[in-house]
């Protein structure tokens, strides 16, 4: 029996007046019925080009190659007329991207387009849309289906505007779903029950899955076979089960040690002194974000936040958006100014200060940013970006700020050359290298990490991960680091604080709480990580 | 498709391209012409020419300006008059070179202050704070709500008829150009997550203004220059339409259009000469503005760079 898509020979590049760019390269796969394919790789891979390429939705610049062939049921997709193509694309064909509030119009009901996806793909015209609309999104677990039909998508929350998007995507019937990181931008107890609905919906349905994520753990709960891009090109592909235990090319061996190397990290409790003094003190710390307009009520992103940080440990504050973790990091280093509570900074109450850090006081605390393609200036040099804090914190080291630039960029693993490159000429692993050389130049005692890797390929994560633990044991460093990512908590952090709504719901050493939550919150939070499926 | 991955696939990066290399393709001489793009060749020649119409204006033409042969009015181009003459029989071509200098002083005036008036001023109050940027901009609104020609025309009463009045009152009432791109860029610089680790640093207002959003915000400021320049230049022709302007008699190129046009049918030449003059300064303008604008951003000449080598 023939597959249900067979795909031979994928090919996709980017002609251009600099030569083309080669962005997909000899991809082969097959699929039947009922079975879901994994395709893993890294920003940039080809990974979701190869899924746009099934429904012909690639961008206008990219040209498929002529010996490429996608069959679906055994025509050749990609020489089907436009108009055959339309009816099977969110007919037989569907799809389901990353970015759900992107993908709804902002100002139409979502039931209206819902609906508008079942009346296209109707068999008759005569069915009745809003029974249909009531039934799909009952199959998605949307709340009282009857009615959420009349919300708009700004009043849904993001695991329901996803669930909409499935609803969406499951109007015309489909027997293959191309499913784009549909997770990817949901917290993790939200992608948990993301995950459970696709493994039943394909279970009840029969779809046939094509499941694209940079992440090999989500993978491996999903998928039956796999295929792992890089660089556009196939590096290894197989049943799941066999490429986690056994893989053969070196670059997925690399993937699934980096995820096993975070997991199995030593995590030492006490470093034998009998009671490190404390950096950093939070004392029913309150921060408030005034509303818009005089009469708007203030929204309370910080409730009473107490914590205690001592110093050469790293404590790893978790919780899911807008529970308020990325406030704190920005109350301490004075980007936000807080509207009750203390915060003591190696035992100076910045409450005392009316919140105004003296210059000098500064550099005892610094900041490292999640995007590292938004934290550099893109028109200032590293050169330029590194000498900032000389200048405005007036250092005056004694070898001099250039030597003591070129030895910082060593530090984190970058050579003396990169001062003169622009940030647009570095990968994000290096740009991220050079904010943590920046924010380590006026030599602080406290460094916060908001969210640092969370950009960052996996790979690339595990090695500024292994240097920030590196650079932490040899200057003593004290880290406050603030994350989603469970799996790279366990590896750097000492303690965990669990954030929920602005409030400090558990907190006790990193093993304690992943191994026994005691908190309900944090109980869901944990059983929702991803793991490798195989040990 | 970029890669984020390390190692980088960027030719920029394999190369270990720095500094000292872009100082030493440089070069100097005819190769260096030979390497410029169509474009900005055009624009620096006809920049070139009319300059030297500026310098040399007077001692290449014979004609006098202001001369007047009342019975060759009119004529159309000819060897005795390469531009024919106007509706008094003045020479075109000598007016044209004679005004150069006064349209360039007066479009140039007149960008530059709106520049200082707008953006300077804009971006100054935006870094010192709300008390100051509130009010300012308030006023900026209150300009922009008059018809320009309207508030200039009351400037230059106010000021009295003179060069440097003019150019103020084209400064005031262009200013509000310039305020809003400024204010605009400035909002989108103030949001990046590099201002915010600035701030860490302690950085202040002011530096924070030059040092890290400045280079971000002069590619739009440098365009803008080019497309006012022009409206600058148009403006003043009006002004010296209403008789307020420049002194009625001395030719500016704006002042020759408004003067041709009734005439048009008559004596077409005696518009489209300054018309084509005007539109050519204009063009040249616009792409050296671009080319400018190229040059100070470092993402765009390594584009470029990238593009001649191949």
């Amino acid at each position: 029996m023939a597959p249900l898509l067979d795909v031979r020979r994928l090919g996709i590049s980017f002609p251009g007046a600099a030569g083309s760019i080669r962005a997909v390269d000899d991809v082969t796969w097959q699929l039947e019925a009922g079975r879901t394919l994994g395709i893993v790789g890294e920003s940039g891979s080809g990974k979701s080009l190869t899924g746009l390429a099934l429904l012909r939705l690639l961008p206008a610049a990219a040209e498929v190659d002529d010996a490429s062939r996608i069959f679906y049921r055994g025509q050749d997709l990609l020489t089907l007329p436009e108009d055959r193509m339309r009816a099977l694309r969110g007919g037989a064909l569907a799809i389901v991207f990353q970015e759900p509030m992107a993908c709804l119009h902002p100002l139409l009901p979502v039931g209206r387009q819902v609906g508008e996806a079942v009346r296209r793909h109707a068999a008759r015209p005569d069915i009745r849309v809003h029974t249909q609309v009531e039934g799909l999104f009952a199959e998605v677990g949307l709340p009282e289906p009857d009615r959420i039909g009349r919300r708009y998508p700004h009043e849904l929350s993001g695991g329901q505007q996803q669930r909409v998007m499935l609803a969406m995507a499951l109007a015309g019937n489909p027997e293959v779903l191309v499913a784009d990181e549909p997770t990817t931008a949901l917290d993790v107890t939200v992608q948990a029950q993301i995950l459970t609905l696709l493994r039943e919906l394909q279970e009840h349905r029969g779809l046939a899955m094509v499941f694209i994520s940079h992440d090999l753990a989500v993978v491996s709960s999903m998928a039956h076979d796999v295929l792992v891009m890089r660089r556009g090109r196939m590096v290894e592909d197989g049943p799941m089960q066999q490429v986690l235990t056994r893989p053969r090319s070196q670059y997925a061996q690399v993937l699934i040690a980096a995820r096993r190397r975070l997991h199995e990290s030593e995590t030492d409790t006490g470093h034998g002194d009998a009671a490190p003094e404390p950096i950093l003190h939070l004392d029913g710390l309150t921060v408030d974000y005034a509303g818009r307009g005089l009469r708007t009520a203030k929204v309370r992103a910080v409730d009473g936040v107490s914590l205690t940080l001592a110093g050469g440990r790293t404590m790893g504050l978790v919780g899911e958006s807008g529970s308020g973790k990325s406030t704190i990091g920005k109350a301490v280093v004075g980007l936000v100014r807080p509207s009750g509570g203390d915060i003591r900074l190696l035992g100076r109450s910045l409450a005392a200060d009316r919140w105004r850090q003296p210059r000098a006081f500064r550099r005892h605390c610094q900041i490292v940013l999640q995007n590292p393609y938004g934290s550099l200036n893109p028109r200032l040099t590293v050169a330029d970006a590194l000498m900032e804090p000389f200048v405005t914190l007036a250092l005056r080291p004694a070898e001099g700020p250039w030597a003591r630039m070129v030895a910082g960029l060593e530090e984190v693993g970058l050579d003396g050359d990169t001062l003169s490159r622009y940030p647009h000429q570095l990968s994000g692993g290096q740009r991220q290298r050079v904010c943590i050389a920046r924010a380590l130049i006026p030599e602080p005692t406290l460094l916060i990490c908001d969210e640092i890797v969370s950009a960052l390929d996996v790979h690339v994560q595990f090695q500024v991960l292994d240097l920030l633990k590196r650079l932490q044991k040899s200057r003593r460093l004290s880290l406050l680091f603030i994350g989603h990512d469970l799996e790279v908590i366990r590896f750097i952090a000492d303690d965990i604080a669990v954030m929920h709504q602005g409030r400090i719901v558990e907190r006790a050493g990193t093993k304690q709480v992943l191994e026994e939550p005691q908190h309900p919150y944090s109980r869901s939070l944990i059983s929702a990580i991803p793991r490798l499926a195989a040990a | 498709m970029a890669t984020s991955s390390e190692p980088v696939d960027d030719p920029a990066v394999r190369t270990g391209d720095t500094g000292s290399d872009r100082i030493r393709r440089g070069g100097r001489g005819m190769d260096t012409i030979r390497r410029l793009p169509a474009t900005l060749l055009f624009s620096l020649v006809v920049l070139a020419v009319f300059l030297a119409a500026v310098a040399l204006g007077s001692v290449l033409i014979p004609q006098d300006p202001f001369e007047q042969d009342l019975l060759n009015r009119n004529v159309p181009p000819s060897l005795e008059h390469l531009a024919g003459t106007d509706n008094f029989g003045r020479d075109v071509l000598a007016r044209l070179l004679y005004g150069a200098k006064l349209t360039l002083m007066v479009g140039l005036g007149g960008v530059v202050s709106a520049l200082v008036f707008g953006a300077v001023l804009g971006l100054t109050a935006l870094a010192v704070g709300q008390w100051l940027s509130v009010p300012v901009y308030g006023l900026i609104d209150f300009i922009r709500a008059l018809p320009d020609v309207l508030l200039a025309l009351i400037l230059i009463v106010a000021l009295g008829p003179a060069i440097s009045s003019v150019m103020i009152a084209l400064g005031i009432a262009f200013a509000p150009f310039f305020a809003y791109v400024a204010r605009a860029a400035w909002m989108r610089e103030m949001a990046a997550d590099y201002i915010t680790v600035a701030r860490t640093f302690g950085a202040g207002r002011l530096r924070i203004l030059y040092r890290h959003a400045l280079p971000n915000i002069i590619g739009a400021v440098i365009t803008l220059v080019a497309v006012i320049l022009p409206r600058c230049i148009v403006t003043e022709s009006v002004l010296s339409f209403l008789g307020l302007g420049v002194s009625p008699d001395t030719p500016t190129w704006g002042r020759m259009i408004a003067d041709g046009t009734p005439l048009f049918e008559r004596a077409p030449h005696a518009v489209l000469i300054p018309v084509l003059a005007l539109s050519t300064l204009t063009l040249a303008l616009a792409l050296l503005g671009n080319h400018l604008r190229a040059r100070v951003d470092p993402l765009r000449a390594d584009e470029r760079r990238r593009k001649t080598d191949r």
